[in-house]
């Protein structure tokens, strides 16, 4: 459905530097999917999406939409915006305050000029029920809340059947409790009108929760693309497993082999550990492991001796409500664990630790 | 002093004395009698028979009466309403057009064009008419001639004395201005109302039309009240092109009553009521307008690089347009003057003419009685102007923003009163006034200094405030926490922190003061002529060679400032001058 190939954008700041704002982004997204571009600011993922709205030119690449290609540098395409049949909502929806609700969302149908009056108005009503606007349609466009307007920026983007819906962090702007509400009705929608969805965000929770397939980048990069639950419990590197969720992150030594495919036996300054790799290990080499602070399992209860077993001293704790961060010590390396706010072992008490192998991931490059 | 004897240092020493009120109290009296007593003078005139010898004035409905029933007011209205809502329709199109070529497409040159926003500044009024007037008058106009020429014909094609000629010479002499206006207009605009009015496949001009000007439409009204103000108040060209022909508006009528014999100020002082009434309503819808546009100002937090829309070939039609307006604005009026200020007898442009080309003018100029006076005049008028308004207008400023004083908004408005009246009026009103009130200021230069400050007080309020609302009331707070007084602080904490809006707004009000005319022609005497008015005498005279020369080093020495105020601008971190 989309490809992008080897984008690179470049330009000029106000000092005259040349900034490279992607490099080398390729990926593909399938019909009716939802995909989205993560990163920390700058990381480039706004001017990826702005290069395939056709709002920026990149310096080189190629984009093709369904077999359609709108950007070419090597054969000199570039379809003008208005040209490509993409839907899109800004970061501050860009809705105009000098018309009505009506008038902003039936503004797309109005400049293609094929549809009659009436025509476009039963489409305009359809969209606007579907967002739950049909009741305002005459209301000025300013007098509604975050929430309506962006709305509205999303009825606006779809009215017309775009082939791509374009989302440049939509949620960004809303307080924390509509935030939540929309990421479900975002989903809903998306699911109910099928259309194929770039969206673009800062925010790890709300890229996890929408997408079919993310791609995570870093100072112009994607680091890594894969579904939502491969990101999170199969991250490549420490940018991906530190920006997405927090990650205990310690250094080790490659023993060999274990006997289950996939597991390899590791040496850490605490212990011996069983660890899972996507890859291949060289005995001896230096590998870093990442564990995720709710994989770090603890008992106040001595548990048997097996693989990834170890006892430590609580450290501290913290008390979050509906969880309990502890840090504990273990030899000389502190780890965070991440339970069950029923644990209430105090501090300077000895806990066991069990971790799953599986879940204790080795990264394969820094 | 030895170490026992130890001052307390957290104690300042007790004295009673405070400058804060004698200062403030003298600004005000200062600010409230330039404003205001002219004002009063003229509205008291306007109900006055003339003074004469024998017959002391008295009060009379006459004026107003003869004014409102004669059709010859009619006549006035109409033709001042024509002209200068012609003018600025004109310099707005203009403007608002190269305003969007230069903001949102990719049209080359757009340096050029914020280079030449600063040619108002450096050509005064005076100048730019008569370089039209040596362009396009029907019989020595060198576009007629040079067409005359090439057709083999004695067709006129411009005439700059006629209605149409007058809005024309006027309307490109704001359209800078107006782009200005209009340029910072799409600027505070949030790109992507019309990057998204783009997405939604609308072409540039859909967007242009339906997005980009809708949006505009507060800033466009405001814009053109501005520039309708400033053609109604215009007096260099309805009295060198209208009075000529007969075509006369109110200040060419306010000028012309006075300079009657016997002079009627009286009628005089009517029109110039009519008039401030006329200006007052446009600055006051002006003002509604630029709030409500401010409504419409939903700027993102997120600064994006506005896109430039790429007009394909079309972009070299715009480039040819900016170069066309470079030379209407710039280029042909500033070589008609350098071309006839080299000519010892004024003649068209030729092979044979150039033979003839001597800097004998300049020496002339040199040579002229009053220049060294006039020159010296106007250096001392600019810079007592300059220093005296930024200081006046810093201590009313920070009154009226950081005091609780109850009427401190009167404050406020009387001091940007002078705002609404024209140099003309001002210069009457002022006439009048220090007549009535004698003393023996009138007739010495100090009128002309009082002139300029009841006329630039309103810029001086402009830049100062600008620069007073972004300075932390903390900051003053903690030097007097400190143990500074009221003086001291105002001296030590906000005079330096001013220092860069006080700098740009000087340089402005020195500019304006070199450039004004239209209160110095009715406020001069022998001895007191400036250099605008060395123009004006030498345009009444006739020695339309010899004003080419003075106005080409004017605009020069004009230019340097400019050039020298925008390096330091640059210094201290100001983006215009």
């Amino acid at each position: 459905m989309l490809s992008v190939n080897s984008l690179n954008t470049e330009y000029r700041t106000g000092r005259g530097e040349v900034l490279r704002a992607a490099r080398d982004i390729a990926f593909e997204v399938e019909k009716g999917k939802f995909f989205t571009l993560l990163g920390p600011s700058g990381c480039g993922k706004t001017t990826t999406l702005r290069s395939i709205a056709g709002l920026e030119r990149p310096l080189t690449g190629e984009i093709a939409v369904n077999g359609r290609v709108v950007f070419s540098s090597s054969r000199g395409i570039f379809v003008a915006l208005n040209k490509r049949n993409f839907g899109m909502v800004f970061q501050s929806y860009a809705i105009w305050p000098h018309m009505t609700v009506f008038e902003n969302a039936a503004f797309p149908l109005q400049v293609r000029g094929t549809l009659s009056r009436q025509a476009i108005a039963e489409r305009v009503g359809k969209v606007l029920a579907v967002v739950a606007l049909d009741e305002l349609g005459s209301r000025e466009a300013t007098k509604l809340s975050g929430g309506q307007q962006q709305r509205l920026a999303l009825a606006r983007a779809i009215v017309m059947e775009p082939e791509l819906l374009l989302l440049d962090e939509p949620l960004s702007n809303l307080d924390a409790k509509l935030r939540e509400r929309m990421r479900f009705e975002l989903k809903r929608l998306q699911r109910e009108l099928g259309v194929t969805t770039i969206y673009v965000t800062h925010d790890q929770a709300e890229a996890l929760a929408l997408s079919h397939e993310v791609a995570v980048m870093n100072e112009g990069r994607i680091v890594q693309i894969g579904s939502p639950r491969a990101i999170y419990e199969r991250p490549l590197n420490r940018f991906v497993s530190e920006f997405i969720g927090s990650s205990n992150f310690v250094d080790a030594t490659v023993l060999g082999a274990d006997n289950t495919p996939g597991l390899w036996r590791v040496r850490t300054s605490f212990g011996d550990l069983l660890a899972h790799s996507e890859t291949p290990l060289l005995s001896g080499a230096s590998v870093t492991l990442s564990i995720r602070p709710e994989n770090v399992v603890l008992s106040e209860a001595e548990t048997p001796a097996a693989a990834n077993r170890f006892t430590g001293m609580v450290s501290s704790k913290v008390f979050q409500g509906d969880f309990a961060d502890f840090q504990i010590r273990v030899a000389n390396v502190t780890l965070l664990s991440r339970t069950h706010p029923s644990l209430r072992t105090p501090t300077g008490e000895t806990v066991h630790l069990s971790i799953d192998p599986e879940k204790c991931i080795v990264l394969s490059s820094v | 002093m030895t170490a026992t004897e130890h001052p307390a240092i957290g104690l300042s020493k007790p004295s009673g004395f405070d400058a804060k009120w004698p200062i403030i109290g003298a600004a005000v009296l200062i600010v409230a009698w330039l404003a205001l007593v002219p004002l009063v003078f003229l509205l008291w005139q306007s109900f006055m028979t003339p003074a004469s010898p024998g017959m002391p004035a008295m009060f009379t409905l006459a004026n107003y009466s003869n004014v409102y029933t004669g059709a010859e007011t009619f006549r006035l209205l109409g033709n001042s309403l024509t002209f200068a809502s012609g003018a600025a329709v004109l310099s707005l199109v203009l403007g608002t057009s190269l305003a969007w070529l230069n903001e949102r497409t990719n049209t080359p040159f757009k340096s050029l064009v914020y280079a030449l926003s600063v040619v108002p500044l450096v050509i005064p009024g005076i100048l730019f008419v008569t370089a039209w007037i040596m362009l396009a008058s029907p019989k020595i106009g060198v576009l007629n001639l040079l067409l005359q020429r090439a057709f083999d014909t004695d067709h006129v094609f411009f005439d700059v004395y006629t209605l149409p000629g007058m809005m024309w010479v006027d309307g490109i002499q704001h359209a800078p201005l107006a782009f200005l206006l209009m340029s910072a207009a799409f600027r505070s605009m949030d790109p992507s109302l019309e990057e998204s009015a783009l997405m939604s496949g609308a072409s540039i001009l859909q967007v242009a039309r339906r997005v980009t000007l809708r949006l505009a439409l507060p800033a466009l009204a405001a814009s053109f009240l501005i520039l309708f103000v400033r053609s109604i108040e215009s007096f260099e060209n309805p009295a060198l092109l209208g009075l000529p022909v007969g075509i006369q508006v109110f200040t060419s009528s306010i000028y012309e009553a006075l300079h009657a014999y016997p002079s009627d100020v009286g009628l005089a002082s009517t029109y110039a009521v009519t008039l401030l009434v006329i200006t007052s309503g446009g600055i006051y819808w002006q003002s509604r307008f630029a709030r409500h546009g401010s409504r419409y100002a939903t700027l993102s937090g997120k600064g994006y690089r506005p896109r430039r829309m790429d007009l394909g070939n079309w972009r070299y039609a715009a480039a040819g347009f900016f170069l066309l307006y470079a030379a209407l604005v710039i280029g042909l009026p500033f070589l008609v003057l350098v071309w006839s200020s080299l000519q010892r007898f004024y003649a068209v442009p030729s092979l044979a003419a150039l033979k003839t080309v001597s800097l004998y003018n300049y020496r002339a100029v040199m040579d002229y009685p009053s220049i060294g006076n006039a020159v010296w005049n106007s250096i001392f008028l600019a810079f007592a102007t300059a220093t005296a308004v930024m200081i006046l207008s810093a201590v009313i400023g920070w009154l009226v923003l950081r005091t609780r004083i109850p009427g401190r908004w009167i404050l406020d408005n009387i001091a940007s009163l002078p705002m609404v009246m024209p140099g003309l009026v001002i210069g009457l009103a002022i006439m009048v006034a220090y007549l009535a009130l004698g003393g023996g200021l009138y007739g010495t230069i100090w009128i002309l200094l009082i002139a300029y400050m009841t006329r630039f007080l309103p810029y001086g309020m402009r830049f100062n405030g600008a620069s007073l609302l972004q300075l932390h009331k903390e900051l003053e707070e903690s030097a007097q926490l400190s143990g500074a007084s009221w003086f001291t602080t105002f001296r030590r904490i906000v005079l330096p922190l001013l220092k860069p809006g006080l700098i740009a707004g000087w340089i402005y009000i020195v500019i304006v003061s070199i450039r004004e005319l239209s209160s110095s022609v009715l406020l001069y005497s022998p001895g007191t002529e400036v250099v605008s008015v060395v123009l004006w005498e030498m345009w009444q005279n006739g020695q339309y060679v010899q004003l080419s020369a003075l106005g080409v080093m004017l605009i020069a020495a004009l230019f340097v400032f400019v050039l020298a105020a925008q390096a330091f601008g640059r210094r201290f971190g100001l983006s215009e001058v």
